[in-house]
């Protein structure tokens, strides 16, 4: 019966692709032989889920597990869900197109603030009581992984358990720890209890928050044995990690669609703004030869005939030289391209770049962050304006001839200055383009200029976010100042980074906005064409939650701040000293080239060099 | 190099994708294959892979093809079959192959069966016979230049009906040749609102394709 309905209402969306499962490399298992079932969700569209690349090593790896089956599920685009809702489809994982109600765990990635509206919405079509207070029984566990777990405060009312840190070991464990107690009959508190003592696993419902009288933590204490900080979890031994060799191959076109070869987890760089940067640390890297091995065998069972180097910084990967001379003779005999990160192959060898056929002549992007170099060695982006325009002249004598540059506004300690500055470095790439005759398409720069939110575990996590109309009068002012005619501008709608900036580091009294804004309709906070700001001050209105308070306030450095209770290697004393360094425009030089003393090397258990 | 060409149905999830889905799909089911299959020269090459004839999404079919060079002239047919079969999705089964004997321009005619679920099948088929016999059935017809003026009851021939425990099957071929292509997709709303009926109702499944004398070109099953 629902299974019909489906198939009825697959007729009238648009791309039912996104709904019918029964791609290649998906799995399907015999329920009757599957003692616990995974639902990963991911709370955005299909074609952003399915370009995840955590997803897919998650999928495989639980599916590897003998008795468990571990499915797909995507937020419906809202054409899809207004049937859903006429017909009464509840919402459904792809491959065995079951409710997701009858699952063990529902799963959620959490990617970026903004699809949080989307989670309380995936389990309100799933028929699932939005708080984990109000679920009885064992089944289903709502767990969440992923960045934004990092600060999981504004989602504990929420979340079973939250995820901190690397899946691959971690979710294995929780899966054997659950498959247990359904045997043993264990209730879902004693459940909870079991899995806060496992490393890794947040467990919000053990924990007491109390509020001082300026609206800041006082204290902020676990319950029932749970550890007063839980620790990030990391793969230690990154070149042995679990790589899948299948991939599902999607039928529509997703945002990422090709072989994704994850070269290396952390980053070297240091840059203040950046969260990914310090959340993933340490830097671990693959060899050369696993990845060429897993290259192949990935194209091998797909089909693909792309492969990317994917990381948070693939020019920085050491093995890079060698992985490309190992995997280019057979990608070029089975006519596949491959796709290198454009950012600094200024060192990297002219006769590699010249065989590698898919950097092609169309577009090159670029992120130098700021526009005055006062200001990138505030953020600690460790690039100068000759390396930029060096890469540009590079890139224009190769026959490119548009150039992507990205920036930031908003950022702490900015002048209108570096706003202006912008505009001069622009015109500086373009009068690079124009220094030689050259033939081909016009020139196009285009700057994106978004608006910068701080993140939680950044040393700006101190730091006030610039407000609305700060940001609308720097717009401006990047529009008056703009000098050349092929400079074309874009940023941000400054409603949208004001909420990101909210959530991202907020507390658990944001849970009643959230869902009081949900009930208002919010979905799809990310998308500009679905994002409502004027349903979003009215939930915070009526919750007597003061936006300016969670974006815009400096913390001192002695505050008990939200994710305090989250251990993700790196020390709040080293944020608090690049923060001081920032002050000063003093920059940290990168990881290979000497320790800051960020702490993240004692996950790793000694020197990360 | 020898061109052969491949039958395959579409069920499942693949009567969910479109066209153009369809050719990257078996782009990859010919790669992984790995059949020995020629290459377009040039800067990006690519599979050279060429159709009798698109079918609208949504709609199912046991009788489309494709076009493949081989670049091996002692490669049996049958087994390159089997091979993409095996690299492909149960949902696209690739059954036959053989040499092109058909052009696509030879194509006038596509055979479709829409199976209409239904609480009443006798009151249905009534109404599918009334609307049958009207002699002219107007309609637009959507183009890239703008929407064009047809008449349904012209591009539609052959219509057999008949009632089935799955609902009311209607069996009819509805012009598919280079010019005056009528949808199947546009032929169910159409009938659809004139019968009263939801048109998600109706499941359609291409049978055949039939050239200009009505003999059908595809294989039979």
């Amino acid at each position: 019966m629902l299974k019909e309905k489906i198939e009825r209402v697959l007729q009238r969306v648009q791309k039912p692709a996104r709904y019918t499962g029964g791609e290649f490399g998906s799995i399907v298992k015999d329920k009757a032989e599957v003692d616990v079932r995974f639902a990963f969700c991911f709370p955005d569209t299909y074609e952003i889920g399915m370009s995840h690349l955590g997803m897919k090593i998650l999928y495989h790896l639980t599916n590897e597990m003998e008795g468990v089956w571990c499915e797909r599920v995507f937020a419906p685009a809202p054409d899809m869900q207004a049937e859903m809702e006429r017909e009464e489809i509840p919402l459904f994982a792809l491959e065995s197109r079951d409710p997701i109600g009858e699952f063990d765990f529902i799963g959620f990635t959490l990617q970026y603030e903004l699809c949080y509206t989307n989670l309380l919405n995936m389990l309100r079509l799933g028929g699932i009581p939005l708080k984990a207070a109000d679920r009885k029984g064992l089944a289903p566990i709502v767990v969440a992984g992923g960045p934004c777990t990092c600060n999981p405060e504004p989602l504990a009312d929420f979340i079973d358990i939250f995820i901190i840190g690397e899946g691959e070991e971690v979710n294995p464990e929780l899966i054997r720890l659950y498959a247990d107690a359904k045997k043993k009959g264990l209730s879902r508190a004693e459940f909870l209890r079991a899995a806060a003592r496992i490393e890794g696993l947040y467990v919000p419902s053990l924990y007491d928050v109390t509020y001082g009288e300026d609206g800041t933590i006082s204290s902020f204490l676990p319950r029932d044995g749970a550890p007063a900080r839980i620790k990030k979890r990391i793969i230690k031994d990154f070149d042995k990690v679990y790589y899948p060799e299948q991939f599902i191959v999607p039928y529509i076109e997703t945002v990422h669609d090709r072989a994704m070869l994850e070269v290396m987890r952390g980053c070297i760089r240091g840059c203040r703004f950046c969260q990914a940067g310090f959340l993933y640390r340490p830097l671990r890297e693959k060899t050369a030869g696993t990845l060429a091995a897993s290259a192949h065998a990935i194209c091998e069972a797909t089909g693909y005939d792309e492969i990317s180097l994917t990381s948070l910084s693939t020019g920085d990967y050491s093995g890079l030289d060698p992985l490309v001379r190992q995997i280019l003779p057979w990608t070029k005999e089975e006519k596949i391209n491959l796709s290198l990160p454009s950012l600094r192959i200024d060192n990297f060898p002219q006769e590699l770049l010249d065989q590698i056929t898919s950097v092609r002549k169309s577009g090159l992007t670029f992120a130098p962050e700021a526009g005055t170099q006062r200001m990138r060695d505030v953020i600690n982006k460790n690039i100068t304006e000759e390396e930029i325009l060096s890469t540009c002249r590079m890139a224009f004598d190769g026959g490119y001839s548009s150039v992507k540059l990205y920036f930031m506004m908003g950022l702490p300690f900015e002048m209108d200055e570096d706003i202006i500055g912008i505009n001069t470095l622009a015109k500086k790439v373009v009068e690079e383009f124009f220094r030689e005759k050259r033939k081909g398409k016009g020139l196009s720069v285009s700057c994106s200029v978004s608006s910068f939110v701080p993140k939680p575990f950044t040393p700006f996590q101190f730091d006030p976010s610039a407000t609305r109309e700060e940001l609308a009068r720097k717009q401006q002012l990047l529009l008056d100042t703009v000098a050349s005619r092929k400079v074309h501008l874009s940023w941000h709608d400054p409603n949208t980074s004001m909420l990101e900036a909210v959530f991202a580091r907020g507390d658990r009294r944001l849970g009643a906005v959230l869902e009081a804004a949900f009930r208002k309709g919010c979905r799809f906070d990310a998308w500009d064409e679905h994002f409502r700001i004027d349903l979003w001050e009215d939930a915070f209105a009526e919750c007597g939650v003061s936006t300016a308070f969670y974006a815009h306030r400096a913390r001192s450095y002695d505050e008990i701040l939200p994710w305090d209770h989250i251990d993700i290697g790196v020390s709040k004393e080293f944020f608090i000293r690049e923060h001081q360094r920032a002050a000063e425009g003093k920059t940290t030089p990168n990881c290979r080239q000497s320790c800051a003393g960020c702490g993240a090397n004692k996950l790793k258990g000694g020197p990360c060099f | 190099m020898k061109t052969v060409r491949f039958f395959f149905r579409k069920e499942g999830s693949t009567v969910y994708i479109s066209h153009l889905d369809t050719t990257r799909f078996l782009s990859r089911v010919i790669k992984r294959s790995g059949i020995p299959v020629w290459y377009t020269e040039g800067f990006n090459p690519h599979i050279y892979l060429t159709f009798a004839q698109p079918l609208p999404l949504g709609c199912g079919s046991v009788c489309e093809s494709f076009d493949l060079r081989i670049t091996d002239d002692n490669a049996d047919p049958a087994d390159l079959a089997r091979r993409l079969n095996e690299a492909s999705s149960p949902d696209l089964p690739i059954f036959a192959a053989g040499e092109a004997t058909f052009a696509p321009a030879d194509i006038f005619y596509s055979a479709y069966r829409f199976t209409f679920t239904t609480s009443d099948p006798e009151g249905l088929t009534e109404q599918i016979q009334a609307f049958l016999a009207r002699k002219s059935v107007p309609a637009e017809k959507k183009t890239k230049r703008g929407t064009k003026a047809i008449d349904i009851a012209i591009l539609s021939s052959d219509p057999k009906i008949s009632v089935e425990p799955d609902g009311v099957i209607l069996e009819i071929l509805l012009s598919s040749g280079v010019e005056d292509t009528l949808s199947p997709i546009l032929y169910r709303s159409i009938l659809g609102e004139a019968c009263g009926i939801q048109p998600e109702c109706g499941r359609i499944l291409r049978t055949a394709m039939l050239n200009q004398s009505k003999t059908i070109l595809t294989p039979v099953l």
